[in-house]
Formats: structure tokens, C-alpha cells, sequence
């Protein structure tokens, strides 16, 4: 489904991704890894190109991002992504926030949107914040309709990076509960997290990132039961 | 004294209809202000995205130089030299009307001060915005139209009204080139009465009324925008 070639980028002089490789097939969710500062975020960025790379391929579904001709808003409409920081439309309600891609691109009419809207806030028990704006939600409440709103373009592949990072520990939570009923549903997806317990409950693969280097790809089992000495020391930093 | 109050008033404003003068000066005036503010806005819209796209995707290169030189011109020169040059240079040989003149003159000019305006307000939107329309299939200008202006705009609405407000004093330079307004009608009604004290003081006080009321409504959007927001 998704296939990432010698992937680099540099910004400027340094080198943040150094010839990066992997693969994500459907039904697969991905963790990235990795302290921080290792790339993490960079590369979930260049998967669906808001950080261009300097060199390499991103194929997804056929189609080289990389290259010059690929239709960039078109990919994007299936690979959807949940940022740090929410990014919710500050101008908009909450339904307009949910309903505006799906209308404006011509997913689907009006009704449809709306009566999806409605199920995805039902989903979510926000069905009463549907008018409201978002600077009246808190964090959590941000994030799961920030969510939600990728779910509206039924996208094939959902990229989350460090969707709890920005939250109030207290909200953390929630929103990894959503994350979890969208894994169990079989969603594709890829995960930057430092929530180490809950990629290990999730994750089907992990990519290690480490000085923009892959230091480990492969499953769940065997990253967490590495004898890899550097896998090791990180896994005992972050669960300390 | 009072008698002196009353016989200027009477000179300058009943005697021969004099406050046609003033009404006349007053809706010139206006119907400058507002004209060359629309045509601001329009101009500041279209300069500010060009500025925009150029700064976020490194495009519209030759365009955004040109835009760059007309900000910096206008905003270098004085406001009277440039109505001057518009009616003395560009339509020296035609018998166009003068408030055109002014309406253009002060609209171009009005241009470079709202793009700058604008421009403030949509480099003040957080990044994340733009990149999250583009996440979800926008195209960079669907971004802009749906997700950046309509916050852009909304943020410096204020700073629009002051715009506006500005605007309307500035009209008064057009008193030289012989445009009919406020400034220009105070002038006529002193050269008749040789007593400039009542014409003068009397539109000081009506461009007062106007600003302080306009600054009043600015004020009260201020509050209101800053309440939606928090």
C-alpha cells in the first residue's frame, strides 16, 4: 500500500533522514520510534509531503509522491493525518470543521457529510459540542474531533503524529482509547508516538529511528523482546 | 461675543444657501472615502495573496517584486504628491471628474497600506492551519479561499476600520487639487465671509463627529471579535 524508498532529507546542511526504507501494508499500524530529535516527525511529514524530501520515493497506491506530476490534494484525500497541535479550524464550528473537506472536494453532498458528521460525533460522545467552537473544547476533546475529521474523507491510511504529546496528561487517555477503536476496526495507519505502553499494545510493526538512521524494523514481538543493546537502553529510558 | 458667534454662523452657513457648500463637501467626502476604501480592500486582497503564495511556495516571483515596489513607492512618497502626479501627470489632457481622481488616487494608495494590513494578519495565522487544509486534499488555493482569509481577515478587521478612518482625513488633501469636499467647502465659505474662525472650526467638529463615531463601532468589534475568540 505504501512503500518508502532511500528516503533523505536535509534541511540545510544537516541530514535529518538518512536513506530511510520501509513498507506498510493494509491493515498494518506502524509505530515510529525513536528519542527525540531522531526524525521521527520529519518523516511522517514527507509520507504525504508537507516536508518535501531531498531524495527518494514514496509510492502509495500506485503513485510516486516524489514525483513532479503525482496530484498531491488527490493523494492526500486517503491519507489522512492528526497533528500535535490539533489544528482544527479555529473559524469554523465543530460540524463545519467536520463537514467542509468532504463538501468543498466533492467527496460527498451536503446531507451525507452532515449525517456522518453526526454518527462520527455520536461515535465519540461529542454529539452535543457540534456547534460549538473549538476554542470552547478541551485538548482531548480537540484531538478526537480532530480525528474524527480525517475519518470524514474515508481515508485508506491515517498518519498520527504525536497525537497526545501536546495534552494534559489527564486527557491522554481518551484519546488513545479512539485511536485503539480505530485500530481494532482495521485501519491502516502510522503512529510518531512516545506513549511506549500504548504502542506496544497496538502496534502491529515498529521502525526505530535513531540519528535519522533505521536502527530496527520488523514486529511488535521482536522489537520488545530485542536483545539489541541500543533498543534496550530506549525502551528502559522511556519507561522510566 | 455672542453675537459675534451668531453673525459667523449666519455668514458662513444660512446667508446666499452656504451649507450646500458643506453638505456637498460632506458627502464628496464620503463618497471618496468609501469608494477608495473598497478599491483598497480589493487591491490589498490581491497583493497580500500574491505576497503570501510567493513567501509559502516560493512562486509569483516577478509578480511579487512588482507588488513589493508599488507597496514600497506608495508608502514612500507623500499621499498629495501622488494625487498630484495622478491629476497633474497620468490625466493631464482629459476633463475627468476630480472625485474620480480622488477616488482612484486615494484607493491605490489605500492598496499598499491594507496589503500590509492583511498580509500582518494572515502571517499571524498559525502555520498548522494552512498545513492541515492541505492534509485533508485542499490545494493550496482552496487553503487560502476556505481556511486562511476568512481567519486573516477576520483578525484585522480593526485594523481595516482604521484604515477607513484614516482614509476619510486624508480625503481632505484633495482640497488641492480642487476636489469639492469638507476641507475644500470650509476653504470657499471663508474666501466669501473673509472669516476663516467659524468654516474651519465648524468641519474640524463634523470630522470629528464622523471618527470618533467610526472609532467607536472599530472599538466595539474589537471587543466582540476578541470575546468569539476566547
Amino acid at each position: 500500500m505504501l512503500s518508502v524508498k532511500h528516503l533523505k532529507k536535509k534541511f540545510g546542511k544537516i541530514n535529518v533522514l538518512k536513506d530511510i526504507s520501509f513498507d506498510v501494508e493494509k491493515g498494518d499500524i506502524l509505530a515510529i520510534v525513536g528519542p527525540s530529535g531522531s526524525g521521527k516527525s520529519t518523516l511522517l511529514r514527507c509520507l504525504n509531503m508537507l516536508e518535501v524530501p531531498t531524495s527518494g520515493k514514496i509510492i502509495f497506491e500506485g503513485v510516486n509522491l516524489t514525483s513532479k506530476d503525482a496530484n498531491l490534494p488527490l493523494v492526500r484525500e486517503k491519507m489522512g493525518m492528526v497533528f500535535q497541535q490539533f489544528n482544527l479550524f479555529d473559524h469554523l464550528t465543530v460540524m463545519e470543521n467536520l463537514t467542509l473537506a468532504p463538501i468543498k472536494l466533492k467527496v460527498m453532498g451536503e446531507g451525507n457529510a452532515k449525517r456522518k458528521a453526526i454518527e462520527l460525533l455520536k461515535m465519540i460522545d461529542l454529539y452535543d459540542k457540534m456547534d460549538s467552537y473549538p476554542s470552547s473544547l478541551s485538548g482531548g476533546q480537540k484531538q478526537r474531533i480532530a480525528i474524527i475529521r480525517t475519518l470524514m474523507m474515508e481515508p485508506d491510511i491515517i498518519l498520527f503524529d504525536e497525537p497526545t504529546s501536546a495534552l494534559d496528561p489527564l486527557m491522554v487517555g481518551e484519546v488513545l482509547d479512539l485511536i485503539k477503536r480505530l485500530a481494532n476496526s482495521n485501519k491502516t495507519m502510522i503512529i510518531v508516538s512516545h506513549e511506549i505502553n500504548f504502542v506496544r499494545n497496538i502496534a502491529s510493526k515498529v521502525l526505530f529511528l535513531d540519528e535519522g538512521k533505521v536502527q530496527f524494523y520488523g514486529s511488535n514481538k521482536e522489537f520488545f523482546t530485542s536483545k539489541n543493546k541500543y533498543i534496550k537502553e530506549f525502551l528502559d529510558k522511556v519507561n522510566n | 461675543m455672542f453675537k459675534y458667534i451668531y453673525n459667523s454662523f449666519y455668514d458662513s452657513v444660512i446667508y446666499d444657501d452656504r451649507y450646500k457648500f458643506i453638505l456637498e463637501g460632506l458627502f464628496n467626502t464620503l463618497i471618496i472615502a468609501l469608494f477608495a476604501v473598497f478599491i483598497g480592500f480589493i487591491i490589498g486582497i490581491i497583493i497580500a495573496i500574491i505576497r503570501h503564495n510567493h513567501d509559502t511556495n516560493g512562486k509569483l516571483k516577478v509578480l511579487n517584486r512588482i507588488v513589493v515596489w508599488y507597496v514600497n513607492i506608495v508608502r514612500g512618497t507623500p499621499v498629495l504628491l501622488q494625487l498630484m502626479i495622478i491629476y497633474y501627470v497620468i490625466f493631464k489632457s482629459s476633463d475627468i471628474s476630480v472625485v474620480i481622481v480622488g477616488i482612484l488616487a486615494f484607493g491605490l494608495n489605500s492598496g499598499a497600506y491594507v496589503s500590509e494590513i492583511i498580509r500582518s494578519g494572515l502571517n499571524a495565522i498559525d502555520k498548522g492551519q494552512m498545513e492541515a487544509g492541505l492534509a485533508l486534499g485542499f490545494n493550496y488555493a482552496k487553503t487560502m479561499r476556505y481556511i486562511i482569509m476568512p481567519q486573516g481577515v477576520r483578525n484585522v478587521l480593526p485594523a481595516l476600520g482604521n484604515e477607513f478612518i484614516t482614509l476619510i482625513k486624508e480625503t481632505s488633501t484633495g482640497a488641492y487639487i480642487g476636489i469639492m469636499e469638507l476641507t475644500k467647502a470650509s476653504d470657499i465659505i471663508a474666501s466669501r465671509t473673509y472669516d476663516y474662525f467659524f468654516p474651519l472650526i465648524m468641519i474640524a467638529c463634523i470630522y470629528l463627529v464622523i471618527t470618533l463615531g467610526l472609532t467607536n463601532l472599530v472599538n466595539k468589534m474589537e471587543v466582540k471579535l476578541f470575546n468569539a475568540k476566547c
